[in-house]
């Protein structure tokens, strides 16, 4: 699977979750940051078309997802 | 036995020739009773019970018993005879007795046949080898249970009087028992309607409407009662049969409509709000009905509106943060770290506007500094804010040409912040300073109302570009020059104005390539790439119903700032679980038990499905083959791909569920860890080559 296409910027994850952290990740740890991540981007994405929806717009909009933001952030506080 | 004979030949059934081909052939008494049969055809009626009672012949018989039908005195019999009463009238009972059955009917011939062996079977059309055309059974146990197998048939067709034995101790209520007594007490006696069903005619409701003159719902109102006679109120007062109505309903079930607070009793945790995610930078964006900061901000249906704004925007809330109520000072609601600077020399305008300085390190903030020129107006603004990609390439030149021109580095920087309303100048660290307030005055009342009107277009929407700032100016303008007269000052200052902000712009982007973010434990971090967060939400989106929409910049923007604060909470979490097991590293394991508590990996959704579903093959393989220190803890390494493709059905007790799918393969290259990735992997390619990770050195 030696493919160029990176599945996500791993070094650049590990740096923003290094320093809310202060502290260092094991090696593996940013793969199931990422996939915490991207779980995290699902419910918000779910949610926000959810109120987009609801709003009759056609595509996200800030209002949406900031509607949808305390919800899914509160659900994912570990 | 001759007419035996007889009716054999005359008989032309081919059910009847069955009996013909029995090996042993029917026994004498088989045809004893058929000659009974046949005496019983002539008899009166009244001479049949001691003939039926003759009928069972209790000597053994060479093969099976015939199914001679039990005496009708036996149950089953009876039960029989109750299902031959949903037969059909022109269809012959089978299971009535035979004395009755020839009796009844024309002695048809192919009755000989109802006794013969093979021919029981075909008693009942609708269960053909039931326990029920089998003879009665020889012991009483099997006949109690038989009796107790028909019972239960029975009790499924009757209704629950006799079935339903849990809610017996219900219905026997000392409430039933009294009302029994009533009504055998006072059989003719009707129920008093109580005041709560105002639809009937209550007994006291003729007094009500005589006095009081309303119908429905007389008796229910306190003050319709206090025209009554006061013998009468005290016995109405109260509805009779509350305990016993079923339309009434508990008065909990209106709170329980309401789907917020479902699911704030039932389940969704709640967290202190010391503890919360960054509440206050939420709610700049509008909806601010929905925002809990309606009283910092300042609503402004309470102000009494010295700006004006054309009908129909939105009554309340621009959710403008530097727009604000001053009748909420920043002391008295609820103590947040905006400071709310009053420019002093405005106290003499009756414009109540004033400057929100925020703390957060990750906010924007714009302030209007200086009013170049009274009449400025805005549409070269908005006509620029259509090619503004066009000149985003030209900014270097025109920084240039600005630095020609005799307008200084702070003139320029004075226009940018006048600009704060075009939410694009300035990013988070470079709020200007205060100690400029003193040119506010200065600000002409054109000015003033251009910083402060709203388009009705662009009102409540949010920036356009990722550069947009978030917290600012509303980024509605007036579209529409509203003086004529001054157009070539207004053009001139709009020359220049588009210069300032195309500086501005260039160095804002310059410095949010650079922006320096400092975590709470003073590390510098990057900023979530925008292409990232495009990436994912695009697969997130795919999902959902506005997956294929092209992705909005602001709406990016506010995921990758949504992404901001999530890894924010996510490190606070992560250092909480790893500080608490006293290690200096986090390791899979927090992020496990990060996962458990955030109830995404449960007991119906392995950690192993959640990959499988979100990662891609290599991560998933990456999570897989470099877990070694799952491996001592969770001895279940050994479990073949079968498991692995199967994580929930397989579900040990033992183990814990997230875990046990994700435990590595064996480091020496076994049969169960090839098979089981060879299973993962659909498309069958080596090992070896699903084992290469790219890197992360690069980046």
């Amino acid at each position: 699977m030696a493919t160029g296409k990176r599945p996500y910027p791993r070094a650049h994850l590990r740096k923003i979750v290094k320093a809310h952290a202060g502290m260092k990740l094991s090696k593996n740890a940013d793969v199931l940051i990422y996939l915490n991540y991207s779980l995290f981007m699902n419910a918000l994405v779910k949610e926000a078309a959810i109120h987009a929806r609801q709003a009759g717009e056609r595509g996200f909009t800030p209002r949406n997802i900031m509607k949808a933001l305390p919800d899914v952030l509160a659900r994912f506080k570990g | 036995m001759s007419t035996y004979q007889l009716n054999y030949q005359l008989n032309t059934d081919p059910d009847d020739y069955l009996l013909e081909f029995h090996p042993s052939g029917p026994s004498f008494n088989h045809y004893r009773r058929e000659f009974r049969r046949i005496q019983n055809e002539n008899k009166p009626p009244d001479a049949e019970t001691e003939d039926g009672i003759s009928e069972d012949d209790s000597t053994p018989e060479p093969y099976s018993p015939p199914p001679s039908p039990s005496p009708p005195s036996s149950i089953v019999t009876m039960d029989l005879e109750i299902m031959d009463m949903a037969r059909d009238v022109n269809q012959t009972p089978v299971h009535t007795p035979i004395q009755r059955r020839a009796r009844s009917l024309e002695p048809s011939i192919s009755r000989l046949s109802m006794n013969t062996p093979n021919e029981r079977y075909r008693q009942n059309p609708h269960y053909p080898h039931s326990s029920i055309n089998t003879p009665a059974p020889p012991t009483p146990h099997a006949m109690a249970a038989r009796r107790a197998l028909e019972d239960r048939r029975i009790a499924m067709f009757t209704p629950g009087r006799t079935r339903r034995q849990s809610l017996r101790e219900q219905r026997e209520t000392p409430m039933l028992i009294l009302r029994n007594l009533g009504r055998a007490l006072a059989p003719t006696s009707k129920v008093i309607d109580s005041s709560s069903s105002p639809e009937k005619p209550s007994p006291n409701g003729v007094g009500n409407r005589g006095a009081g003159g309303s119908g429905r719902g007389a008796g229910r109102r306190n003050s319709d009662d206090d025209d009554e006679l006061p013998i009468d109120r005290p016995r109405l007062s109260l509805p009779i049969d509350e305990g016993s109505s079923d339309d009434l309903q508990p008065p909990h079930s209106s709170i329980l409509e309401d789907p917020n607070m479902t699911i704030q009793s039932v389940e969704l945790p709640r967290r202190a709000i010391s503890e919360g995610p960054p509440r206050r930078s939420f709610g700049y964006l509008g909806d601010s009905d929905a925002t809990p900061w309606d009283d910092i901000y300042g609503n402004d249906d309470t102000n009494p509106d010295p700006f004006a704004y054309p009908l129909g925007i939105a009554p309340h809330a621009p959710t403008d943060p530097e727009i604000a109520d001053l009748r909420f000072p920043p002391g008295v609601g609820r103590e947040s770290d905006f400071s709310l600077d009053m420019p002093s020399g405005l106290s003499d305008n009756e414009q109540t506007t004033f400057y929100m300085r925020s703390p957060v390190v990750d906010t924007v903030e714009a302030v209007p500094e200086d009013a170049p020129t009274p009449g400025s107006d805005d549409v070269p603004l908005m006509e620029r804010r259509q090619s503004e990609r066009d000149r985003l390439q030209q900014q270097a030149d025109e920084a240039d040409e600005q630095q020609d021109e005799q307008q200084d580095e702070q003139q320029e920087e004075r226009q940018g912040g006048q600009q704060g309303g075009e939410p694009n100048n300035y990013l988070d660290d470079e709020f200007p300073d205060m100690g400029d307030f003193e040119h506010v005055p200065d600000l002409g009342d054109a000015e003033m109302d251009a910083l402060t009107r709203f388009d009705a277009e662009t009102f409540a929407q949010d920036p356009v570009r990722p550069g947009d700032e978030w917290i600012g100016y509303p980024p509605g303008r007036p579209r529409k020059k509203r003086r004529e007269d001054d157009e070539e000052s207004a053009r001139a200052e709009a020359a220049a104005e588009a210069q300032a902000e195309a500086q501005a712009q260039a160095r804002a982007r310059a410095r949010a390539r650079a922006q320096i973010r400092i975590s709470a434990h003073n590390i510098q971090y990057p900023p979530v790439a925008n292409t990232f967060v495009r990436q994912v939400v695009q697969n997130a989106a795919q999902n959902s119903a506005l997956g294929h929409q092209r992705l909005a910049a602001d709406a990016l923007e506010t995921f990758s700032r949504a992404s901001d604060w999530f890894f924010r909470q996510l490190g606070d979490d992560l250092r909480a679980y790893a500080e608490h097991a006293r290690r200096s590293v986090v390791e899979e394991r927090d992020l496990i038990a990060l996962m458990h508590r955030q109830r995404v990996v449960n007991a119906e959704q392995s950690l192993f499905h959640l990959a499988s579903h979100n990662l891609p093959r290599e991560l998933q393989q990456l999570l897989r083959s470099n877990n070694p220190g799952y491996q001592p803890a969770y001895p279940v390494a050994q479990q073949s791909g079968t498991h692995a493709q199967q994580p929930l059905a397989n579900a040990q007790p033992d183990t814990i569920n997230g875990l046990r799918s994700f435990v590595p393969t064996p480091p020496s290259p076994s049969h169960t860890g090839s098979k089981r990735k060879r299973d993962e992997d659909d498309d069958g390619e080596s090992d070896a080559e699903s084992l290469v990770f790219p890197e992360d050195d690069d980046y």
